[in-house]
């Protein structure tokens, strides 16, 4: 009897700790390759499945807060001679899943190899950076930088994925005596050591990876590690088993805490099963085949509203990183007068299109930096008219046109105390400053079949700014033609398009940066401010975050008065997931699937 | 070539073989003319002799064989089939060079969605690389002269979003899925469609008739993603009868020794053998008397051939494996087959309303025949010759697989992939899908033209 009770414990023993996830994804793997995961394979499903297993020198945690991940420190930038340099001291605790220990040579191997081949990618990009890495000692190493672009570095090439030397060296070594050297590295598909404890374990094309535990919990260096939020802002690093610890300067971790979050990994299996249809992969969830679906666009409202109610499933809704917004042609009049854009940015009520129009659906904005992103927002900007009604919207803008000498045929007449018809005599025939009619403003806005989110709002936008005689002229089309005229042609008035975005804003130049012109660069308004050119320098060359910090919310307050774009609002991230699993936190910026579904951290609720 | 039998056999006897046959049997100056392009051609490959190949050896070896025949004078049907090949030829170098410049005239490339990521616009020596890396900043006549070459050498090049593999290497891994699925869907909606269609012409205007019209109606215009996801919603998720979706379970695949690939393509083989022993069987039955004779000699073959495949299932170890992925392909194929046969049965219903007013059914009726006979022997043979056409070119685009089907039931095969590739601008893997589709839709004209005149004794080339 007593062996059968033994036996009966084991079995369930064994079932509990079994654990496996599935989570739904929509492309298969393409790539177990990381210099090729990194360059021309970087889809979002590569990434999903294996990104999170390699580490790199520093990270962010779920706030934006610069921290260290296979650093023992935030390390600091020095001028030393006529370079900068950046001393990274490593964690001495850290082992690849092959057993190896993380030490400098991954660090010096890694770089060296990214610039010695010249490795192709966005993600290596950071790699390129460093004139010289240098290997100090076991733990230490040096990275040697022209320039002192601080943002780039820290954001960047410090946050760059370091491969595992031990296993990778001799195949690059290979490589190098090819003819051609990367597209032979490249072609190597290899499942490689990780730093944690989950890995790449089957892969059936077509239908499902498979990502299991390959380290021990009592092995594996990071089981246990923990990450404490504190209600300060504070943040702490606790390695019980190692004894690694790390906390924030600034602001220093005291008082109560907010959120712990444990490492794991607490599941023995993930499996992503691919689907062709999102539709399918919402029965798969609500039949419980998967427990989550991973897609970096997230749910519709309606695919949101078909999961709401059903049973043992959790919808959660989280800001995301990207804005809509409308852009000017600073190159052409009126939209080269400045009260003019901000005389239309009064007249959008984000409130009223996000939350009457648009049904609570979409998340107002006053500036490119989501409220979220709380490191790198700037709270005190205000948007043109916030507050007012929509009569007093309409006097104010009257007010700013006319500041800037524009006159009517028929000035519009704004009675701000009727709330629901403030408009008596609509505006008619507006002139400019020298006295000729406005010309007719083409507004392109993708249409009703792309995002009805920018459709509907754009037509309430043209209607606003007609009723006090501005001749805007909506016309809603097709995604490439307004692409095409705004980055290629830069042939337009207005138009109305949205960007996905970074946790750090370096997107500001990219944006709006004088250097940045479109065609060659993004600045599709022409946008040209000695002044805010000077702050994007600022904070990229930024002695200190806090600089940097300073820099980026000057750089919104002016952006928010000269308005080359209308921010005008972000659509939620909407993910599912059924409630017999648990992720550490859902409520962050970006959603879960900017976590990547939290492989090490998620846990089977029994 | 290094071995000196295979010089001798290859470079000498074989060509030489050739040459006799074609003296002896051709005579016209012409035929010389013919002989001699081809043999310059043959050793041209051969000798990889440059000057002798446009783009590549290897597309000598096709095009020195069709030529060779004409070297001698071909009648009948060996003469149709020769110029149909040299036709097939000229065509798919006009598909291919088409198919190019369909796919250079798209606004930008595979590379432009990397312009989106401000990391390598800060960069732009890594975004030249990444140009470079796929080919993608070359000339217009270059890429075509890279196309080209890779489609005479029977290449077709590296995918881009799969990067660095082969396009063949995908094709290779989604056309067993893609095949399995819809010839297994493509014959049972024949069968049916062609059963029902001679049965409710027969008694055309009855109940049954109406029925199977309205009804085969209602799945030839049903919206076809709808209907699949209703099936999901009823099997799957409701009665839990059938798996969701995909073609295996995980759970049952970590431990499994070999990769779906591998039971996939012995699956098909199964496939095409079981399709060969019913075939064979109709054949037999072809010279037997009796229906029953018939009948019998029919399902002797397809469950002599079941029990084969069966013991082969048995024994070679995968056949668990096996049975979940027929698990899976059974909701697929019900869709395909529901949706599908209602167009092969209303071919064969007007087409067998056409032929039983001909005089020699009136002529077989008067004769005295049982009713049945008439209809399966005499008035559904001929019948069959349009839906044979359309089954044989069917099958042969089956290849392309079924976007809507292969997307709904999370099916990888071709149709997706090649739905994918266009959309990401994979030139390559997209370009490789069309040309594999269009070779094998050439093809299968030529199959059903050949298969026309074994069916219609009364068509001769």
């Amino acid at each position: 009897m007593k062996k059968l009770v033994l036996l009966g414990l084991l079995l369930v023993g064994a079932f509990l700790l079994a654990t496996q996830v599935n989570y739904g994804i929509f492309a298969d793997i393409t790539t177990t390759n990381v210099w090729n995961l990194l360059g021309a394979g970087s889809t979002s499903w590569n990434f999903a499945v294996q990104i999170w297993k390699y580490p790199s020198i520093l990270g962010m945690n779920k706030d934006g807060m610069l921290i260290p991940a296979a650093a023992a420190e935030i390390p600091k930038l020095v001028k030393e001679g006529n370079m900068w340099t950046v001393t990274v001291k490593l964690r001495k605790d850290m082992r690849w899943s092959n057993g190896a220990p993380f030490t400098a040579d991954d660090v010096v191997f890694t770089y060296t190899t990214v610039k010695e081949l010249e490795i192709p990618g966005g993600n290596w990009s950071g790699a390129y950076e460093p004139e010289k890495v240098e290997k100090i000692d076991q733990w230490t190493v040096k990275f040697y930088f022209k320039e002192k672009r601080t943002i780039r570095i820290f954001y960047d090439t410090l946050m760059t994925t370091i491969v595992c030397s031990n296993y990778w060296k001799p195949i690059v070594e290979k490589a190098k005596k090819q003819k051609d050297p990367v597209k032979w590295l490249l072609a190597q598909e290899v499942i490689d050591p990780g730093i944690a404890a989950l890995n790449l374990g089957k892969i059936e094309k077509g239908a499902f990876a498979q990502v299991t535990k390959q380290v021990s919990d009592d092995k594996y260096w990071a089981f246990g590690e923990k990450s404490i939020y504190y209600k300060n802002g504070g943040f702490a690093i606790v390695n019980p088993k190692t004894g690694f610890k790390w906390q924030s300067d600034n602001p220093k971790p005291t008082g109560a805490v907010d959120l712990e979050v444990a490492n794991g990994p607490f599941v023995n299996t993930i499996v992503y099963k691919i689907y062709g249809n999102k539709q399918v992969a919402i029965q798969a969830l609500i039949a419980g085949d998967i427990d989550y679906i991973y897609n970096p666009v997230g749910l519709t409202a309606g695919e949101a509203e078909q999961l709401r109610g059903q049973k043992d499933i959790k919808v959660v809704s989280n800001p995301q990183l990207g804005f809509r917004y409308i852009a000017f042609n600073m190159r052409k009049f009126p939209m080269s007068v400045k009260e003019f854009r901000q005389a239309i940015a009064a007249l959008v009520d984000r409130d009223f299109l996000c939350n009457q129009v648009l049904k609570g659906r979409a998340i107002p904005l006053a500036t490119p930096v989501p409220p979220a992103n709380t490191f790198w927002y700037n709270s005190a900007v205000k948007t043109i008219g916030e507050g007012l009604s929509m009569g007093e919207r309409y006097q104010l803008a009257v007010s700013l046109l006319k500041k800037a000498g524009f006159k009517w045929d028929v000035e519009p007449v704004i009675d701000p105390k009727d709330t629901k018809n403030p408009v008596k005599t609509p505006g008619k025939g507006l002139r400019g400053p020298d006295g000729k009619p406005v010309p007719e403003i083409e507004f392109l806005s993708p249409g009703m079949d792309y995002d009805p989110m920018r459709a509907q709002t754009a037509m309430y936008i043209e209607q606003w700014a007609k009723n006090i005689g501005i001749p805007l002229k909506l016309k809603l089309t097709d995604f490439n033609e307004i692409v095409t005229r705004a980055f290629e042609e830069v042939n337009f008035d207005m138009y109305y398009l949205g960007w996905g975005i970074g946790r750090i804003p370096t997107y500001f130049r990219s944006f709006f940066h004088s250097a940045e012109m479109a065609p060659e660069g993004n600045n599709t308004p022409g946008y040209a401010n000695p002044e805010f050119d000077a702050l994007i320098d600022e904070f990229e060359f930024a002695d200190n975050f806090e600089q940097a910090r300073k820099a980026i919310f000057e750089a919104q307050r002016i952006l928010a008065e000269d308005l080359p774009y209308i921010v005008v609002f972000t659509n939620p991230m909407i993910e599912a997931y059924r409630t017999n699993i648990k992720f550490p936190y859902d409520t962050v910026l970006g959603g879960i699937n900017n976590y990547y579904g939290f492989p090490e951290n998620v846990k089977k609720v029994q | 070539m290094t071995n000196p039998v295979l010089i001798f056999v290859f470079a000498g006897l074989l060509p030489a073989v050739g040459v006799v046959y074609a003296i002896y049997k051709g005579k016209a100056p012409q035929n010389y003319i013919f002989l001699a392009i081809s043999l310059a051609l043959y050793y041209g490959a051969l000798t990889n002799f440059r000057y002798l190949y446009l783009f590549s050896p290897r597309f000598n070896y096709i095009l020195a064989p069709i030529i060779y025949f004409y070297g001698f004078n071909l009648s009948g049907l060996s003469k149709f089939i020769r110029n149909r090949l040299a036709q097939i030829v000229l065509l798919l170098v006009i598909y291919v060079t088409v198919v190019f410049f369909i796919f250079l005239a798209m606004p930008g490339d595979y590379t432009t969605k990397f312009l989106q990521d401000p990391k390598i616009r800060q960069n732009p020596e890594v975004y030249e690389r990444m140009k470079q890396l796929f080919g993608v900043d070359d000339p217009w006549y270059v890429k075509y002269y890279k196309h080209m070459k890779n489609f005479f050498n029977l290449e077709l090049g590296i995918s881009f979003s799969e990067y660095p593999k082969r396009v063949e290497e995908i094709i290779a891994e989604r056309l067993p899925r893609t095949l399995f699925l819809f010839l297994a869907s493509s014959v049972l909606s024949f069968l049916l469609g062609f059963d029902l269609g001679k049965r409710i012409a027969w008694k055309r205007g009855g109940l049954t008739d109406k029925m199977a019209t309205f009804v085969g109606i209602v799945f030839w215009t049903i919206f076809t993603p709808f209907y699949m996801l209703i099936l999901i919603w009823l099997f799957a998720v409701t009665l839990r009868l059938f798996p969701l979706s995909g073609f295996i379970t995980p759970t049952k695949w970590f431990d499994a020794p070999f990769s779906a690939q591998a039971v996939f393509i012995r699956l098909l083989l199964t496939e095409l053998f079981m399709l060969v022993m019913w075939i064979i069987g109709i054949v037999v039955a072809g010279r037997l008397k009796t229906i029953r004779a018939k009948r019998t000699a029919i399902w002797g073959f397809v469950i002599g051939g079941a029990i084969i495949a069966f013991v082969y299932w048995a024994a070679n170890g995968m056949g668990t494996y096996a049975l979940d992925i027929v698990h899976h392909l059974a909701l697929p194929v019900i869709a395909l087959v529901t949706l599908h046969f209602a167009g092969d049965m209303l071919v064969m219903r007007d087409t067998m309303l056409e032929v039983i007013k001909e005089d020699y059914i009136t002529t077989a009726r008067a004769k005295g025949l049982p009713d049945k006979v008439i209809r399966d022997k005499h008035a559904a043979r001929t019948a069959l010759l349009p839906l044979m056409t359309s089954f044989v070119i069917g099958l042969a685009s089956t290849v392309s697989g079924g976007v809507i089907t292969e997307t709904m039931f999370s099916w990888k095969g071709m149709g997706l992939t090649l739905l994918e590739a266009t959309t990401a601008q994979d030139t390559p893997l997209a370009i490789g899908c069309l040309v594999f589709t269009g070779v094998l839709v050439l093809l299968a004209h030529l199959v059903a033209d050949i298969l026309y005149a074994f069916l219609d004794p009364r068509i001769r080339y």
